[in-house]
């Protein structure tokens, strides 16, 4: 009776698992992948983490730390629908250059999807800033989690720090840097996100990789023709402490994003 | 009539030793370690083990052993637990270790507590895993000073107090002992150890309350610091979340900060010499301040004997340097916190000090 049934269910179970393996293959095969390439500027200039840069014309500025959440990587096809890729990454210039990937899994990637225009966000989605000790329920090592993402969650204001800058200034050349500054963002209000329209549209396939490279302007950060923030005098937000600061900081930060096409 | 005597003997024999080897009760009994039920506490979060290491009673008691064992130092005077002492919070109350043949350290030796959640270990992080962490101190020279190979040799020949061959074949089915046997023994041992039963502990789970001057500590904990006449945003807080922030209960970022101790780093430049970074020059890991009133002296270098020293060192804002962090207010006269508040702030230190972990009999010297 039993090797009747065997018989009678092996070429089943052989079927189940063929059509599992399968749908793993085409699963992948959906999946097309893109890598943002991210540098940082200063002025048009291309700088690291720790370089030493010019602020208002003659003060030596240290760049220390940028690090900042890029969330849900999304495309735009050209009929003008959003394709989000649900991705969150936490990218720390330590000390020069970051890529941050996303992967976009939706069926018309099959037949390849033209699209117009890329973006992603800065900060962490609402509905997760704000669960209860929300990094306990990541795994240790996710960018949301309470080692991936050391430094970048308090637990008593505003959930998790989207983004921290920080670096220090000498009045003058050869003196010590004694004059610190520090923007670290966080609440919903003050999230951001950077939208690039592409110049020309780019067809995007499964089973393809696009890198597109992108530029942050940490000088445009604090100073553009709309604003700018003086480091000296007030440079200094932990965002519920000096709100005001802050918001022109994130302002300021959306717009400092490019993308090179 | 001999001869068939013979002849029977013979079969007998062929028979026996045809059936020896088919034979259960001669054999090595099959290996079967049990699986280690690690509890995490609430508002923890999950807890990596790795999957080369998975956790065992057998194991953990091993580790146990191991971690009291003084034959893992040159001359069977030191062992783990000589320098982290349980009423220390498993620190050492000297500001530096003892070695062998009278060495010194010149780090303060840290406390092992909640390592398990850590991603890098000692002052400088120059290790990445509690196993590699454990591999460290039995052949520094200023520690326990012996090679791993003198120290397999011994746990599989000599004469101990406990059958080690017969424990590490039960927590790792091997009957060879070996260094890595022994680092992930002593590593799931550390990672049993976890104190989630301090007063504030049970302040977040809603059993308890905290006094009115635990509270005070408490929100100057977690407020910034400085005076807001000259330090943008300041709160005239203590500070303290920046680099020992709750995320997890932890009480550490797990990142490294130079905070204000020395102008220069000539005598210890601290994860500089893992990362060779200059901005990495005089930071040291942020330990957790779980059980801190236990844990005296403070610093890398234990240059602090009391909490009240700590807070003065922060209130003062730091010495200046090359590296200080962002967050001292060495250029704006410090915290500038009055008495009661520094009282306050070391009330609120010593809720998350936390007995029955430092207590705990399964923490305890075997021997």
């Amino acid at each position: 009776m039993n090797r009747i049934s065997f018989k009678k269910f092996f070429p089943i179970c052989l079927s189940f698992f063929l059509m599992v393996g399968l749908t793993s293959c085409w699963k992948n095969k959906d999946a097309a992948q893109i890598d943002l390439n991210i540098s940082l500027l200063w002025n048009g200039q291309e700088v690291s983490i720790t370089d030493t840069v010019t602020y208002q014309g003659s003060m030596p500025l240290r760049l220390e730390k940028f690090k900042t959440y890029i969330d849900n990587i999304s495309i735009r096809d050209t009929d003008g629908n959003w394709i989000s890729s649900g991705s969150i990454d936490l990218i720390e210039f330590m000390p020069s250059n970051e890529v941050t990937v996303a992967e976009f899994a939706a069926t018309e990637m099959r037949r390849g999807l033209e699209i117009d225009a890329l973006k992603f966000g800065i900060g962490v989605p609402s509905e997760i800033n704000f669960m209860d000790n929300a990094p306990i329920n990541f795994d240790n090592d996710h960018p949301l989690g309470v080692i991936g993402g050391a430094g970048m969650y308090w637990t008593w204001e505003t959930g998790y720090i989207f983004s921290k800058f920080e670096g220090k200034i000498a009045l003058a050349e050869g003196e010590d840097f004694t004059i610190p500054f520090a923007f670290h963002t966080g609440l919903d209000e003050l999230y951001r996100e950077v939208v690039f329209e592409l110049n020309s549209s780019v067809v995007i396939a499964a089973e393809e990789q696009h890198s597109f490279d992108i530029t942050l302007d940490l000088a445009q950060t604090i100073s553009s023709t709309d604003d700018e923030l003086d480091l000296i005098n007030n440079g200094i937000t932990h965002t519920l402490n000096n709100l005001e600061l802050a918001e022109r900081y994130v302002n300021l930060l959306e717009d400092a994003w490019e993308i090179d096409q | 009539m001999l001869g068939k005597l013979t002849n029977k003997i013979n079969t007998a024999i062929i028979l026996a030793l045809l059936f020896i080897p088919g034979c259960d009760c001669c054999k090595e009994p099959p290996f079967e370690a049990t699986p280690y039920e690690l509890e995490i506490p609430s508002l923890f979060p999950p807890m990596d083990i790795p999957a080369d290491n998975p956790m065992t009673v057998e194991g953990v008691e091993l580790g146990r052993h191991l971690f009291w064992e003084k034959g893992l130092s040159l001359d069977y005077t030191i062992s783990c637990g000589s320098c982290h002492a349980p009423d220390a919070s498993f620190s050492d109350p000297d500001q530096f270790s003892d070695g062998v043949n009278g060495a010194i350290g010149t780090r303060n030796a840290s406390a092992i507590i909640n390592l398990g959640w850590s991603n890098t270990f000692f002052w400088d992080g120059r290790a990445l895993t509690l196993e590699d962490q454990v591999r460290d101190p039995v052949e520094h020279p200023l520690e326990m000073n012996v090679a791993w190979e003198v120290v397999e040799d011994r746990l599989q020949n000599d004469d101990f107090s406990v059958d080690y061959p017969q424990m590490f074949w039960d927590a790792f089915g091997e009957e060879v002992i070996t260094e890595d046997l022994a680092v992930k023994a002593i590593a799931q041992f550390m990672r049993t150890m976890i104190s989630s039963d301090s007063k504030f502990d049970r302040f977040k789970r809603g059993e308890t309350s905290l006094t009115d001057i635990e509270s005070m500590g408490y929100q100057l904990f977690l407020r910034e610091g400085g005076d807001p006449e000259n330090v943008p945003g300041g709160e005239f807080g203590a500070d303290c979340f920046h680099c020992h922030g709750e995320a997890g209960l932890q009480f550490s970022d797990y990142l490294f900060h130079n905070n204000g101790l020395d102008a220069s780093f000539e005598n210890d430049p601290g994860r500089f010499d893992v990362t060779g970074w200059p901005l990495d020059s005089g930071l040291f890991k942020t330990p957790t301040l779980r059980n801190v009133a236990l844990s005296a002296p403070f610093m890398h270098d234990g240059r602090f004997e009391t909490l009240e020293e700590v807070i003065e060192h922060y209130n003062s804002g730091g010495v200046p340097s090359s590296t200080i962090d962002t967050f001292m207010k060495y250029t704006t006269g410090g915290l500038q916190l009055a008495p009661v508040q520094k009282e306050a702030l070391i009330a609120f230190l010593h809720t998350l000090t936390d007995t029955t972990f430092t207590n705990n009999p399964d923490f305890q010297d075997p021997f």
